[in-house]
């Protein structure tokens, strides 16, 4: 919280907004913050200076490091061949689908042939008897309920806990279950900014730390 | 009394992206030239900072500007042209980047310690220069090295010339999450650079 005659919080992490300080990238009103803020802070002015030297600005030898430059004709032969596909009706391209997608419909075909021997060819068999309907389960207050949601594990593969140490919020996040399907490591997965929450930090959780666990993503799209 | 010369006739405008653009969907091939021309050197230097190969760089580029002319109807003006090529030739670089991993093609030096040169925890020995292209190798190994979500946007910022806004809306993502990959990029690198080569 920002006491009376105090500058305001920055826009962001203050090594984040330093660095952007630096490339001057800050729009005026928090480039104005920055500088307030310097003005009474020796360290965060020996961090700024830091974070000056980091700036690409001031690597030369990337600068002169520069990829080497093709030859005409190379750059003619690109040109040509852009020219040539933006005349050529695009041939649909044969793609594989993903494992996972292909087991799904796999798993799906063999659900739709047992349903069909379920009620095709059971009821030939088993001799007639009052058929009492089961109700449907009714599952209140679903938080994703309106949400299209990819379904990749259920409760029986996911252990769903919370993280620790993301500052005052914290993040859904599931651990597989012992044997169950793995569905993603932090090799896989960066979870780099969620929606803003007034528990959360600024900028919000980063990653996860427990080694294991699997980001849980939601989709954002209604059905 | 000195003759009054007429000034010389300014030089005609570059026409506008978006006036190439609608002569390049009309079939004006001296339209997809000059767009061409225009955005090549740039779009070439973010492939090749991404998969560190000549030829995949110019393939990327190729692919790119087919798919940034073929789409356009999801372009919709509302960033620059420079923004939606940069975004396609970036993300047609990474993927054919992934698919040469796939594929086995890990002839890409990983590490490149000629052997009168420094290990890669080594300072260069005083005096000792390295040649720009095997800088460049050292850069290209450094980069290899970052997550892909972070060298993406550190390409896009630093050999696209791209500023923090315009990165944002080529991925897709908050201004927040641009400063602090670029940070984290910047810190990475000096890290791994630091004892290859003088920034």
């Amino acid at each position: 919280m920002t006491a009376p005659g105090n500058p305001p919080d920055p826009p962001g992490p203050w090594p984040d907004v330093l660095a952007a300080h630096a490339d001057g990238e800050l729009d005026a009103r928090a480039r104005a913050a920055v500088e307030r803020r310097l003005a009474a802070d020796p360290v965060l002015r020996a961090e700024l200076r830091a974070q000056v030297e980091l700036s690409p600005a001031n690597w030369r030898l990337w600068q002169r490091a520069e990829p080497p430059l093709p030859s005409e004709d190379a750059w003619a032969a690109v040109r040509d061949n852009i020219a040539a596909g933006l005349t050529t009706p695009p041939t649909p391209a044969v793609r594989r689908e993903p494992a996972w997608r292909r087991r799904t419909a796999v798993y799906f075909a063999g659900g739709v042939a047992a349903a069909v021997a379920a009620f095709v060819i059971v009821p030939l068999l088993a001799p007639k008897q009052v058929v009492v309907p089961v109700p449907t389960p009714f599952v209140q207050n679903d938080p994703l309920a309106g949400l299209a949601v990819l379904a990749l594990a259920g409760e029986d593969d996911v252990d769903v806990h919370r993280t620790a140490g993301t500052g005052a919020g914290w993040l859904p996040v599931g651990g597989p279950l012992p044997g169950a399907l793995v569905l993603a490591g932090e090799a896989d997965v960066d979870v780099e900014e969620a929606e803003p929450h007034p528990a959360w930090p600024a900028g919000g959780p980063k990653t996860t730390t427990a080694p294991g666990d699997a980001p849980m993503i939601f989709a954002a799209t209604r059905r | 009394m000195p003759a009054v010369t007429a000034p010389p006739a300014p030089a005609p405008a570059a026409p506008s992206d978006a006036a190439l653009l609608a002569r390049s969907a009309g079939g004006d091939r001296a339209a997809l030239d000059e767009l061409f021309r225009r955005y090549r050197a740039v779009a070439y230097r973010v492939a090749y900072r991404l998969l560190g190969r000549e030829a995949d760089a110019l393939d990327a580029v190729q692919d790119g500007f087919v798919k940034a002319l073929t789409n356009l109807d999801r372009f919709r003006g509302n960033s620059s042209f420079k923004t939606w090529l940069l975004r396609i030739v970036g993300n047609a670089a990474l993927d054919l980047g992934r698919r040469r991993k796939r594929e086995g093609w890990n002839d890409r030096p990983r590490e490149v310690v000629p052997p009168d040169r420094p290990g890669p925890d080594a300072a260069p020995p005083p005096g000792t220069a390295l040649e720009w292209a095997d800088v460049r190798r050292v850069i290209e190994c450094a980069l290899a090295r970052l997550p892909e979500a972070q060298r993406q946007t550190f390409v896009l910022h630093v050999d696209g010339e791209m500023s923090y806004r315009e990165v944002a809306d080529a991925l897709g993502i908050s201004i927040g999450t641009v400063m602090s990959r670029l940070f984290y990029a910047r810190q990475k690198l000096k890290t791994l650079l630091a004892d290859r080569v003088a920034l």
